[in-house]
């Protein structure tokens, strides 16, 4: 087998392996990172394949979490409804605003999604009757694999292994789709449609149905990621609709590139791995990130992926 | 009739500082067409840096002029640096790059000046109240409705009476035209740049005995002046001046009818504008 392929087998099994050689809060981490990966995956649909850029993804990431953090506090404990749901509440919620988001073009559209973003900010925090307001919701218990039978101690979502496992699953799933996505027609159009949105309506394609597709499927995933964040933390707040936290994902997917499919798993990786270990020394680590996101921008605007295929090239022809 | 001049000069105060923050926005990314979302950034340096040369002088106008000649030379090194190679690329990575500047400053000024709310309290000879009608008004915010309607006076008066004015609007309608003319483009750029970056500083000092100094105190004022800028048509410091009557007062307004969700209608209003014209912002005509 390819190296690449070797590679990626090692990485799947030590994610898979990870619960046996890591503690609690480091395991944790790594379900962080996949979570997160899984939202900057979402974001890259948008960005990196239809070359769209959505400075309010949050607002999915933060309504799948609040859906899942109203089920599971006032409905029923079970993992499946509870995921019902939130794809039901993310798709429609994408679908809906991805209709009016995509109307426009360019600028406008980073603002249109920027603003819908604050819009549900100030509504999360002023109905704080309904959501908790600043505070959000909190105690948020987990969802059971087998709702109201007697829980099979490994298969807890309980407890961190339990819980890691489904980030996994679904982690993996949603890579998955991304694969296969980026290897299908509907794929290619998408690319298409970021390269020249005009020649692939003179084609004929239907440019507003892919991209409005390709919104929703977005939004979907990022709902989802949204969710198993809520689940992970046990609280919901409305700090997801904050624009700032559009940002922070673009950050990821841009840091590991947006034209590769595990550009923003390395994204993620590089962004929560500075938060938490150059965290440690210094609680600064926001200028470093600044400061990296800038250079990228200026320098390698293809972010770390690029970055790494240029070597490649350069030593392939050397 | 005290309460309505109380509305009034609320919503005409609240309307004039968002004038003088969104002015500079609307000189870069209005006239201009350069999406700086690190606006916010620099209103917030302006504020710190107006609080530490006013914490060493105890002068209120020192403070104001530290603070906008800072931001004034910050603009300039990050336009000369930063923004000048990224004119021709547009305005994701421009966007992008701004939204790392906000990371970096956000942090910076948390470094050097903690996490802590710094407040500033107004200057004797403006302190105090007046009565206007019956309505009792602070001097401070009839100060602030001053050096709004002021420096919409002077843009105005740059604009439309000098030479400079003509200058700047020939080289941001139509660059190349400005060129064969042999109009110094790139330096018209970094004088509208450092302009926009004097007036957001000085606005951050000037908003800080209202709203206080924090870290991060520009990323809630980045949306408004963006709102207020899209609103007024991006094409005039008129337009901003109009937007800014329009979201201050629907602001002002909107906080005695739906309380917490005043600051809603402004986004729902820009979100209409928007999509009014689908187009988009940059570029003017349709993709």
């Amino acid at each position: 087998m390819t190296r690449k392929r070797a590679a990626l087998l090692a990485g799947l099994l030590l994610l898979i392996a990870a619960p046996w050689f890591t503690t609690g809060t480091q395991n944790d981490f790594i379900g962080d990172i996949l979570i997160y990966s899984l939202f900057a995956l979402s974001l890259n649909i948008l960005i990196g394949q239809l070359g769209l850029l959505s400075f309010g993804h949050g607002t999915f990431y933060g309504l799948g979490g609040y859906a899942a953090a109203f089920m599971l506090l006032k409905a029923s404990h079970s993992l499946w409804f509870m995921f019902a749901v939130v794809i039901a509440v993310s798709a429609l919620a994408s679908l809906v605003i991805g209709y009016f988001a995509l109307l426009s073009r360019g600028m406008a559209f980073v603002m249109i999604t920027m603003a819908i973003s604050q819009l549900f900010y100030i509504v999360a925090v002023t109905a704080y009757k309904i959501t908790g307001g600043v505070d959000g919701l909190t105690s948020i218990p987990r969802p059971e694999l087998f709702p109201g039978s007697d829980e099979i101690q490994w298969l807890s979502l309980s407890g961190t292994t339990g819980f890691y496992y489904l980030c996994l699953v679904i982690f993996l799933l949603g890579l998955g789709i991304l694969y296969r996505l980026r290897r299908s027609p509907l794929g290619a159009a998408f690319e298409g449609i970021r390269e020249n949105e005009e020649r692939m309506r003179s084609v004929g394609y239907p440019v507003a149905r892919y991209k409005l597709i390709g919104f929703v499927l977005s939004g979907t995933l990022a709902g989802i990621a949204g969710a198993l964040s809520v689940i992970q933390l046990g609280f919901a707040g409305p700090t997801a609709f904050f624009w700032t936290t559009s940002g922070e994902v673009i950050l990821a997917v841009v840091i590991g590139g947006a034209s590769t499919l595990f550009g923003p798993v390395i994204g993620s990786v590089v962004f929560l791995s500075l938060f938490r270990f150059i965290g440690q020394y210094t609680e600064h680590w926001r200028l470093f990130v600044g400061i990296v996101f800038v250079a990228l921008v200026m320098f390698a605007p293809g972010g770390l992926g690029d970055l790494w295929r240029r070597r490649k090239d350069r030593a392939a022809q050397g | 009739m005290a309460l309505l001049i109380e509305q009034a000069v609320n919503g005409l105060q609240l309307s004039m500082l968002l004038f003088l923050i969104s002015s500079g926005l609307a000189l870069t990314f209005g006239m201009m067409q350069v999406v700086n979302l690190a606006h916010g950034s620099l209103y917030m340096l302006g504020a710190f840096i107006g609080l530490a040369a006013h914490a060493a002088s105890g002068s209120f106008v020192l403070g104001l002029a530290a603070g906008a000649l800072a931001t004034a030379l910050c603009g300039l090194v990050l336009e000369q640096m930063l923004f000048k190679p990224l004119y021709p690329r547009g305005f994701h990575a421009q966007a992008l790059m701004t939204f790392g500047l906000i990371f970096f400053f956000d942090e910076l000024v948390q470094i050097i000046w903690g996490a802590d709310i710094k407040s500033l309290t107004v200057p004797a000879a403006l302190d105090g109240t007046t009565l206007i009608g019956g309505a009792t008004v602070s001097l401070y915010r009839l100060f602030l409705i001053g050096c709004g309607l002021l420096l919409a006076l002077v843009l105005a008066g740059v604009f439309t009476g000098t030479r400079l004015g003509a200058v700047i609007r020939a080289c941001v309608d139509d660059r190349e035209a400005a060129e064969s003319l042999g109009l110094q483009v790139p330096r018209v750029f970094t004088l509208v740049f450092v302009v926009g970056a004097a007036l957001a500083g000085a606005a951050g000092f000037l908003a800080v005995p209202l709203f206080t100094a924090f870290t991060g105190m520009g990323n809630d004022t980045l949306i408004l002046a963006l709102v207020v800028v899209v609103l007024g048509g991006m094409r005039s410091v008129l337009g901003a001046f109009v937007g800014s009557l329009v979201v201050g007062f629907s602001l002002s307004i909107g906080q005695i009818l739906i309380a917490g969700y005043a600051n809603a209608v402004v986004y729902v209003v820009l979100a209409i504008v928007l999509l009014v014209r689908p187009a988009g912002l940059i570029g003017g005509e349709a993709r």
